[in-house]
């Protein structure tokens, strides 16, 4: 296995890409480095800068180490203390395996093999985050499910997408790095080629393409009889760290049923919120004080709930419910925190 | 000191008590099982005449008793001896039985005096083999009596599933001493 440490070698045109036309704000254009990639892999990132140059929200043009204002490395190297040290201080983009942890909204992350769409999202985030994009013109204030749907995720798009799907149409969606959801929105039934345990992962892949097709197309229609009731997907997108629309402050909601926890990921917060609100109509600001878990957490339980059909909202109650006293973490201090024990007893994880 | 938590498992016989509490007992179960002469309500071999009896054994040295009750009503004195010790209660119900819902009313009935000071959590089994009646079905029983309880399918043979279910029960008891605590 060759590795090369320094510059990616330019392809034919490359310095296209800095021409100044590209420059997003008429500066000088920014540079990126590579260091410690494979041959295969500076070859692929080359070609793929090449791609960009037209594409990116800023110019970016090749750069040296000393010069560049982000570093490709490998993950690895960037953390070894001695073959690291040239990357000491820089800013670094890390190049990740495929099967390792995916990163946050947010994060500038590589992952292995580089694509284009990937290279062009963390280009366009490094460049943010050195404010080399024109800030955009003042704008009225997004509304709320707005600025969800900027939330590139899969489950952020996929729950737009829902609701905007004409009623002979589903849903494909292929990504990259597991397979292919098919969704008939109408039907509130859906297909995975790939194991159901991924699907909290899979909804938070930013790599993917989404197409609508006919529900009469051949494909769809072969797998069609496979197709399962949409609740797993809802729930994946509903607790996935997304960015969401926050649940109503006025509304209460009440929960109608337990969700089905015996095939639907979840954590031990999830029990705990479905223990406080039993059979009673909840506020968010409530429901998160008594039961002590952080509001986003709240929210994104409420969000699925709700999209599964296990909750419901209702106006707030004019009085405080009699369960709006409890305070489940003095009770749960006087079983001695048994939940928690126990959790970490049946080998259910960390109880946090 | 270690303190103790009895939990019981309650229900219909071959709704899959004994299995449960196998699946969450870190020693071999205690079994008192006979022949099963009632071979009408079910086709089972055995059951259990007095109770069965597991345990889980938590890191402070805290114990979780877990207790079979028998299914068969002649043998109702042991719920009687048991229930006053009793924190919670798993109720599993044999979604393949005659009359489900029936066996549910029966047994909330049987433990009413339990449902008003502790907590229930319902179990529906072998719903692989009948998908009827639904979970909904049941909420629906439950809201005719003005009940909410966690309604949970479950494989009692699966560890994991039988543990969701007894944390389900946990975080009733959990949220009802909290309102038993909390100020009038």
């Amino acid at each position: 296995m060759s590795m090369f440490n320094g510059l990616i070698e330019s392809p034919p045109g490359a310095a296209a890409a800095a021409a100044p036309g590209h420059q997003a704000d008429g500066g000088a254009p920014l540079h990126v480095a590579a260091y410690g990639l494979e041959a295969g892999e500076l070859h692929t990132l080359g070609a793929i800068l090449h791609v960009l140059k037209t594409r990116t929200e800023a110019a970016w043009e090749l750069g040296d180490l000393d010069r560049a204002d982000f570093v490709i490395a490998p993950l690895a190297l960037a953390r070894d203390p001695d073959h690291g040290l040239p990357l000491r201080g820089r800013n670094v983009i890390p190049l990740v395996a495929e099967d390792g942890p995916l990163p946050r909204e947010g994060d500038l992350v590589l992952t292995s093999p580089i694509r284009v769409m990937a290279v062009l999202e963390v280009l366009n985030l490094a460049s943010r985050r050195l404010g080399q994009v024109p800030q955009a013109p003042p704008e009225v204030p997004a509304r709320a499910d707005e600025s969800a749907h900027a939330d590139s995720s899969l489950g952020a798009v996929l729950s737009a997408s829902l609701a905007r799907t004409r009623d002979d149409h589903a849903l494909r969606i292929r990504i990259l790095s597991a397979g292919t959801i098919y969704v008939w929105p109408s039907e509130r039934r859906f297909h995975v080629d790939f194991p159901l345990s991924m699907l909290p992962r899979i909804v938070m892949e930013r790599r993917f393409v989404m197409t609508t097709a006919p529900v009469r197309a051949p494909e769809l229609a072969e797998i069609r009889p496979q197709a399962m009731p949409l609740t797993p997907l809802l729930w994946s997108i509903g607790i996935a760290q997304t960015r969401c629309t926050d649940p109503s402050a006025t509304d209460a909601y009440r929960l109608l049923r337990w969700p089905e926890f015996d095939r639907l990921p979840h954590e031990m917060g999830h029990l705990r919120l479905c223990g406080v609100m039993a059979g009673t109509a909840w506020t968010v600001e409530d429901l998160q004080r008594h039961s002590g878990l952080p509001a986003p957490f709240v929210a994104r339980f409420l969000r699925a709930c709700v999209a599964c059909g296990y909750a419901t909202t209702e106006p707030r109650a004019a009085e405080t419910p009699p369960a709006a006293v409890r305070t489940p973490h003095a009770s749960a201090n006087a079983e001695g925190g048994l939940l928690e024990r126990l959790w970490r007893r049946l080998g259910f994880g960390a109880a946090a | 000191m270690a303190r103790e938590h009895v939990i019981l498992f309650a229900g219909p016989m071959g709704a899959g008590k004994t299995t449960a509490i196998a699946s969450l007992s870190e020693i071999p179960v205690v079994r008192t099982e006979a022949h099963n002469t009632d071979t009408d309500r079910h086709a089972k071999a055995t059951t259990t005449v007095a109770l069965d009896y597991g345990e889980i054994t938590l890191a402070d040295g805290d114990k979780v008793r877990l207790y079979g009750l028998p299914g068969q009503e002649r043998f109702d004195f042991m719920w009687r001896i048991l229930e006053p010790r009793a924190i919670g209660m798993v109720l599993l119900i044999d979604n393949a039985g005659a009359d489900p819902l029936a066996d549910l009313d029966h047994y909330l009935n049987a433990f009413a005096r339990f449902r008003d000071r502790g907590a229930v959590v319902v179990g529906i089994t072998r719903s692989d083999l009948a998908r009827q009646p639904s979970i909904d079905d049941y909420y629906a029983r439950l809201r005719n009596r003005a009940l909410f309880l966690p309604v949970l399918e479950v494989d009692a043979r699966d560890p994991a599933q039988a543990g969701i279910l007894l944390s389900a029960l946990i975080v009733s008891i959990e949220a009802r001493s909290g309102a038993a605590s909390a100020p009038a």
